[in-house]
């Protein structure tokens, strides 16, 4: 079966040397009929362009980094809370309090300034001061009242009909055609438009663009500002939680779902503000909250009781998997980003999990590892094991010349290669196949693992 | 591990900005491809390329993060946000008009592209072993070598051929039930 292996590797090569694939397969005329279907496929799976990360994309995603670097530096956290003047450097302080202290007719003067005005800068200077000096849950709302003003701003604009450059933030609340609904605001899109991000209806976004005396926008870029975190919720301290190991700011008016409490998984809607911070819209509880005091079973069967933070291991039959939510022997077990989850295990496997126990019961599991069949918690009770107890052939501890037994449906049937239940099966001379079963039927296999991983079948027999 | 990858997470866990900045520089093309690769969507790409890095500097200025191979880290820590977000989207049914295009249909760069024929295989990826889309995604979507792949599976060269094999002939069995 190597050889195969071997043959593929060698004409992937060559196609990726722009060879054709017909001059592949006639230098092994003996694979060509195994190895067309892998070689089509494999032509398909070049064919997927993957283009580089647009420049913006790697702009936003480092800021978010650096942000991120930054909150965690030992300074940060020590200059943080409560108060928060020193989220700038000091030279700007300065400068921002020179315009304070000795500009303040002109502030006074600028509020009423519009886009294109000579004060207008000076307007939107007053309001980031605000925004740095405010405490993370009053920013929010702070965003919330320029956000409104920037929508006033260019109502009045419209109203004069003047063409500025402009920008806001909205919700979009109609894609129809070439005009959008952002927010209140009618954004014309045309073809120069650059469009940032997957947008859809009821995505928060920053459009960029010019007045028109129509009373439009015509927008020049609208990229997405919010996204969405998906995890456990591990510590709630007033408006500061953390979610999934991410710092989140909940402020007081964040839509909050009744029994959010820590363990409990969530998505939260996220935006990023200037400063980094990832601010909350909202907190939705994903699935059923965990169980509480649910005893888990150690591998020698005995139960402990809950302990908050605690480790634990045990192995069990996956019951149910609900998105992130699996059942395992009974157990809630909850599966984040970090969760290794290994072997492809599927509803009906012997699994070992890894995890710590929630405060509210259940486990938060590190890894999630499919059985082999040596591994089965509890003997087997026929002497057929079920394919999840079998190991598959990429398995990191398979051993050469092990037995594995197990059932599953036929998929495919070629010449010397059956694949039964997703596992590829060598069928050789010496191989007995009772009972004619077909693709689509389901059968016992008996095979030998060989030196190389791949699965040699003594035995095929249609299941009754 | 090797020595510059040594080096890069020492840097990192320093939290300096350059550092910080050229580790970005370095990995998030190679994560952004292979993410987009396997989701199609460029946002989503974009957004779990980005945790996957934000992970790493949280888990390193936490004292964790990788042991072995920090490229093969954050691979595997941008498969489990995949999983993660593909299993989100299936429990989310309702989210599914919404997301359609990027859960079951063409996106919009498939579009762009007018290619129906994309979009099919796109699907039928979706139908593979998360192990066989992961080593498809590195192999063909990524470009790393048998070796490389390997070295970031941490499996033996031999075991990522069969693997690459039994993902390949899945995906035709696959695109022909697309097709049909």
């Amino acid at each position: 079966m190597s050889r195969i292996h071997d043959a593929l590797e060698s004409c992937l090569a060559d196609l990726r040397g722009g060879a054709d694939l017909e001059a592949c397969l006639g230098m092994v005329p003996d694979l060509a009929e195994q190895l067309r279907p892998a070689l089509e496929a494999a032509l398909a799976a070049m064919a997927l362009s993957v283009e580089e990360p647009p420049a913006a994309a790697a702009n936003r995603s480092r800021s978010l980094l650096l942000a991120r670097a930054r909150s965690l530096s030992p300074q940060a956290r020590q200059r943080r809370p409560p108060i928060h003047l020193p989220r700038f450097a000091m030279a700007g302080l300065a400068a921002v309090l020179a315009v304070f202290l000795g500009g303040g007719g002109l502030l006074v003067a600028s509020a009423a300034a519009l886009p294109g005005d000579p004060l207008y800068g000076l307007k939107r200077t007053a309001e980031d001061v605000r925004l740095r000096l405010a405490s993370s849950s009053a920013r929010a709302e702070l965003e919330r009242q320029f956000n409104d003003r920037r929508t006033g701003e260019i109502q009045a604009l419209f109203s004069l009909g003047r063409v500025t450059p402009v920008s806001f933030e909205g919700i979009v609340a109609s894609q129809a055609d070439n005009l959008w609904l952002v927010g209140s605001l009618p954004v014309h899109l045309s073809p120069e438009t650059e469009l940032e991000g997957f947008i859809t209806l009821g995505r928060t976004v920053e459009v960029s663009g010019l007045t028109q005396a129509g009373g439009e926008i015509h927008a020049l870029a609208i990229w997405l500002r919010g996204f969405e975190l998906t995890g456990i919720v591990e510590e709630i301290d007033e408006t500061d939680w953390i979610i999934e190991g991410v710092d989140v700011v909940v402020p007081g008016n964040t839509p909050v779902d009744p029994g959010v409490v820590p363990g409990a998984r969530v998505v939260a809607q996220l935006r990023v503000d200037d400063e980094g911070d990832y601010i909350a819209r909202s907190i939705t509880l994903l699935g059923p909250l965990p169980p509480t005091a649910t005893p888990v079973p150690t591998p020698d069967g005995t139960e402990e009781p809950e302990d908050e933070q605690e480790e634990t291991e045990f192995e069990g039959q996956v019951e149910s998997i609900t998105g992130s939510v699996w059942v395992v022997s009974g157990v809630q077990v909850m599966i984040s980003g970090q969760t290794r989850i290994e072997g492809d295990p599927a509803i009906g496997d012997a699994v070992r999990v890894e995890g710590v126990l929630q405060p509210g019961g259940g486990v938060l599991a590190d890894r999630i590892r499919r059985l082999g069949e040596d591994e089965t918690p509890e003997p087997e009770p026929t002497e057929v094991a079920s394919p999840s107890t079998t190991e598959s052939p990429d398995q990191e501890d398979q051993e050469e010349g092990e037995r594995v037994d197990f059932e599953g449906d036929v998929e495919s049937i070629s010449a010397g290669l059956w694949v039964v239940d997703g596992q590829a099966v060598i069928v050789t001379g010496q191989t007995e196949i009772q009972g004619g079963p077909e693709v689509g039927e389901r059968v016992r296999v008996r095979a030998i693992r060989a030196a190389d991983g791949n699965l040699v079948a003594e035995r095929i027999e249609a299941h009754d | 591990m090797r020595q510059e990858e040594r080096g890069e997470l020492d840097s990192l866990r320093a939290l300096d900005p350059q550092a910080v900045s050229a580790v970005h520089a370095r990995y998030f093309p190679e994560l952004f491809r292979y993410a987009r690769y396997r989701l199609g969507d460029p946002t989503t790409a974009e957004d779990i390329a980005s945790e996957a890095l934000v992970r790493l500097l949280e888990a390193v200025a936490a004292g964790r993060g990788p042991t072995s191979s920090l490229r093969g880290w954050l691979l595997g820590t941008t498969s489990n946000l995949i999983i993660d977000s593909i299993r989100r989207r299936y429990a989310r049914p309702e989210e599914r008009l919404s997301e359609s295009m990027t859960a079951d249909g063409p996106t919009p760069h498939d579009r762009a592209e007018g290619s129906e024929e994309i979009y099919a295989v796109r699907a039928a990826m979706r139908r593979l072993t998360m192990d066989q889309q992961h080593v498809l995604a590195l192999r063909f979507g990524s470009g790393y070598s048998l070796e490389e792949t390997a070295a970031i599976l941490k499996k033996r060269p031999n075991a990522i051929k069969a693997l690459q094999f039994r993902a390949l002939a899945a995906l035709r069995r696959a695109m022909e039930g697309e097709v049909g």
